[in-house]
């Protein structure tokens, strides 16, 4: 039976803690899980940051987030796999993205979780505003972060 | 009529994220990018740039594709989550 990606998009805050354990509890056969929570820098190249602006293509994005998914548990013997994404505004600290992929070996999970984060970092179609004190600015990718995306080829 | 959406840093040079233009026919995308470089210079060199993305209600599409009536069409700036 295919694996079906939980992939989801919000406006609002989460808590990756406790999506984590309902995973967790989901998956009971799982051997091992691994996750990775991205949060909102407090100082970015520009300073202080005082919020962090995220849009994305309501259309495009979350389908092709998991379209791509598909890909990974396609990939990788896994037993769940979750991305979930904030958009709107956030503030330092507050919690961006939350990848999650269990099981039954480390090895799978580390290199799904790791992969599909690469893709949401600079594939998926997410734009970034920071506001510091010298005001907003859009943020690209840097060249490191299309290194890391180009390492997988699912 | 075609809605044109932009997004990112496009959204601010275009003043909106939204744009509706009407189409005697059916043109290409690059077409659509030289009509709205016609009254707006800066947001057209812009469009014109290879790092931007183009999609077609919904697909990505390249600049020579046919944009039909009632389309949507959106153009997608360098992405950056996380």
């Amino acid at each position: 039976m295919a694996l079906v990606p939980d992939i989801r998009i919000t406006d609002r805050p989460f808590d990756p803690e406790a999506e984590i354990a309902t995973l967790r509890r989901n998956s009971p056969q799982t051997g091992g899980l691994v996750s990775f929570t991205g949060l909102v820098r407090s100082e970015s190249r520009r300073g202080a940051v005082l919020a962090l602006e995220l849009e994305h293509y309501p259309a495009m994005t979350e389908a092709d987030i998991a379209g791509y998914a598909q890909k990974v548990t396609a990939h990788w013997p896994l037993a769940a796999l979750l991305a979930i994404h904030r958009v709107g505004r956030m503030t330092p600290g507050e919690p961006i993205v939350l990848v999650a992929a269990a099981s039954a070996h480390r090895r799978a999970a580390f290199k799904a979780a790791d992969c599909l984060m690469d893709y949401l970092k600079s594939r998926a179609l997410f734009w970034k505003r920071e506001t510091t004190a010298d005001g907003s600015a859009w943020i690209e990718p840097v060249a490191r972060d299309y290194q890391d995306a180009d390492r997988w080829s699912l | 009529m075609v809605d044109i959406l932009f997004f990112g840093k496009l959204r601010d040079i275009a003043g909106g994220g939204e744009r509706r233009i009407a189409l005697s026919e059916p043109a290409r995308i690059e077409t659509i990018i030289a009509i709205i470089a016609e009254t707006d210079d800066l947001l057209g060199s812009m469009l014109a740039d290879p790092s931007i993305k183009c999609a077609l209600n919904g697909v990505l599409a390249d600049r020579q594709a046919i944009v039909p009536d009632n389309a949507e069409l959106a153009f997608l700036p360098p992405v950056s989550g996380g």
